[in-house]
């Protein structure tokens, strides 16, 4: 018994012999477990409806005017009308007239000129100038 | 769970102070411990690791709170196999060399005791006491040839002979 494998059958032995038995059951805490008691819920009355939806309603205020005072401002900053496009007329020669109205120098020496593409349908565009002369405005008594 | 674990959690207990009734308090004690950390919603992600961890504190803290009551450690119980029912001479016979197997034990470190205890008790091999331990398992089966080999040189110098 002196080797230290003999040594094993002794041990197992002295060992399992310590082990209570039958091995006990798992502990239990001595407090019972606490039930969750959900109270029950009354009728709603219409304070209690007027309540719940306080915040609700709050928000949807609070966001109507928002959006409200984002309109009526947006009108202070309003940009510059976009220039109009050139509008194009259907002349009875079967020709398109393109009129940019945007297209009108005022020349010199009182003479304004009005600039204008005409593209026949067949033929090349046309780019043509009208010259007018201006005259002189007078003062309003 | 506590089919599981409640076993090697009484072996560390056992294994510090050599005791089976103290051990089986720490156990138990352990085990109330984390039903009341999950009731009170902690969140224990390791439940074994948690276990040991809090039946060796308990143990420490056992054996403190038993010296300054009683001024001495433990007093060791000599026990017997009930179940097995010896005859009475072979019974007192065996019963004294446990005693002797006991106090040879107690000069033991403990952590060779955890080992010896996991291996005897439990029947643990070398693997399982090295992931109970975290320790690797070439440390596991050094440890414990050096054990049975420091037991068996005090056992021999104690002359005590094959049990019964």
């Amino acid at each position: 018994m002196n080797q230290p494998d003999e040594l094993d059958p002794l041990l197992r032995r002295f060992f399992q012999a310590q082990m209570p038995s039958p091995w006990p059951d798992c502990p239990v805490p001595d407090e019972p477990a606490r039930a969750v008691v959900v109270p029950e819920k009354p009728a709603s009355s219409w304070l209690e409806l007027s309540q719940r939806f306080a915040s609700r309603l709050a928000l949807a205020l609070s966001l109507l005017l928002l959006v409200g005072a984002a309109w009526s401002l947006s009108g202070a900053f309003l940009t510059p009308p976009a220039p109009t496009a050139p509008s194009t007329n259907i002349a009875r020669d079967n020709r398109i007239e393109i009129v940019d109205p945007t297209a009108e120098h005022k020349g010199v020496n009182g003479y304004k000129v009005n600039e204008r593409f005409v593209q026949p349908k067949k033929d090349e565009t046309e780019w043509k100038f009208d010259i007018h002369k201006v005259e002189p405005s007078t003062p309003r008594r | 769970l506590y089919q599981r674990h409640s076993k090697e959690v009484w072996a560390l207990a056992y294994a510090r102070w050599m005791n089976a009734d103290t051990a089986l308090d720490v156990m138990q004690e352990a085990f109330l411990r984390l039903w009341k950390q999950w009731e009170a919603g902690e969140q224990i992600l390791n439940p074994r690791a948690w276990l040991l961890r809090v039946a060796r504190n308990l143990a420490e803290d056992h054996a403190k709170s038993a010296f300054q009551r009683n001024g001495t450690q433990l007093p060791q119980v000599m026990n017997g196999v009930e179940s097995r029912q010896p005859a009475p001479l072979e019974r007192m016979e065996r019963e004294e060399v446990f005693g002797q197997l006991r106090e040879v034990l107690d000069e033991l470190s403990p952590a060779d005791r955890e080992i010896l205890t996991l291996r005897y008790a439990l029947d643990y091999d070398t693997d399982a006491i090295a992931g109970l331990l975290s320790i690797a398992s070439t440390a596991v089966h050094m440890r414990l040839s050096r054990a049975r080999q420091r037991l068996a040189e005090r056992l021999k110098a104690k002359g005590v002979a094959q049990v019964p």
